[in-house]
């Protein structure tokens, strides 16, 4: 099997270094206030992401139910539930001390926290702060580090990347 | 944000959200927290609930639809569609694109503008003086509806036909006008003498 180093922005797998700078801390801004920080490095972002179309679930706040949406979502609280990113570009977020519990599809889900669930998604990174546990099925995926207990899947049909 | 200036409801509130709703997003389920600071800005649609125990802020956007909403806040701004129940602890504000079905109960503020389109009951949920008000009897309405043991659609029935029908032209109408009339002062309906 292929050892993963890296997954460039644009999804490809590569051993080497990436070319460009991956977009890590790409900061929200919302008034003065700096709201929000994506760490992303696997999904390509278009410029600054249109805010209306992500949704956040605050680190104060519990949700128990289904998401659907064609974006973004980025999770630092508690989620209990199915949620379903349906656009080419939607990446999941569950940031440290975010717990997820269900189920969960995106085109990219990138796990800083705890994660019980079954993800499926075409790009898959979980760092090193992430406990996981439940299932992921994947096209791509880069584990950095964690305590994942974890069944893996590859996604069986073809995906352009 | 937007150029929506609130009234009511201190902008530094509103400023200080952090959780969102997406506009293309639909959330069925129910959100809680006990935190005092929790806050959500809906964007989207929501099927459910909120329910802050502790303090916290709703805004519903103008974007926004909230399906058969039970929400439960120390702030709640509406600019969007909402249909449901809110409960404010200490402010409800209504907007001028706001439409609003269902029920609205507050325990401080209520600001509503003049445009807003609300289809609702409004309930202030505080102290309106019951000391005072709790010594009264209340009224006996269940002994008033049904005097002397005939039924209250009797009464009602005769009125009826009496207004529908003033001069008795209309044959039949006088017939059940004679015998609900007779029938309310025997007490015993006879309907066998129709046959």
């Amino acid at each position: 099997m292929k050892f993963l180093t890296s997954i460039s922005r644009r999804g490809h797998i590569s051993n080497a270094q990436p070319e460009e700078e991956p977009a890590t801390g790409i900061e929200y801004e919302r008034g003065n206030d700096v709201v929000l920080t994506f760490e992303t490095n696997l999904h390509p972002q278009k410029g600054m992401v249109n805010m209306e179309y992500t949704s956040v679930i605050g680190d104060e706040l519990e949700f128990k139910g289904d998401v659907v949406q064609h974006e973004g979502l980025r999770l630092d609280g508690k989620l209990d539930g199915r949620i379903q990113l349906s656009g080419n570009d939607s990446t999941l977020y569950i940031a440290k001390q975010a717990i997820l519990v269900g189920e969960a599809s995106a085109e990219a889900v990138e796990i800083h926290g705890n994660c019980d669930a079954q993800v499926q998604a075409a790009h898959v990174v979980i760092h090193d702060s992430a406990v996981t546990r439940g299932a992921v099925v994947y096209d791509q995926i880069e584990i950095k580090g964690g305590d994942n207990d974890i069944n893996l899947r590859r996604r069986q049909a073809s995906v352009s990347v | 944000m937007s150029e929506f200036q609130s009234r009511t409801i201190a902008p530094s509130l509103l400023d200080n959200i952090s959780s969102v709703v997406a506009k293309d997003a639909t959330f069925t389920g129910d959100f809680s927290s006990s935190s005092p600071d929790a806050g959500l800005r809906l964007q989207g649609t929501l099927n459910g609930g909120i329910r802050f125990s502790a303090g916290g802020i709703v805004h519903i956007a103008p974007s926004a639809k909230v399906i058969d909403g039970v929400i439960e806040a120390d702030y709640v701004l509406i600019e969007g569609v909402f249909s449901g129940q809110v409960h404010a602890r200490k402010a409800v504000e209504i907007a001028v694109t706001a439409i609003v079905t269902g029920s609205v109960k507050y325990d401080g503020e209520l600001d509503i503008c003049k445009n807003a389109r609300i289809r609702a009951s409004i309930e202030y949920t505080g102290n309106m003086g019951e000391q005072e008000q709790a010594a009264e009897a209340p009224t006996q309405i269940q002994g008033q509806a049904e005097h002397d043991g005939v039924p209250a659609s009797s009464y009602l029935q005769v009125v009826s036909s009496q207004a529908a029908d003033p001069a008795g032209e209309i044959e039949s109408s006088d017939e059940t006008l004679h015998t609900t009339m007779d029938s309310a002062s025997a007490h015993t309906p006879k309907f066998a003498t129709y046959a």
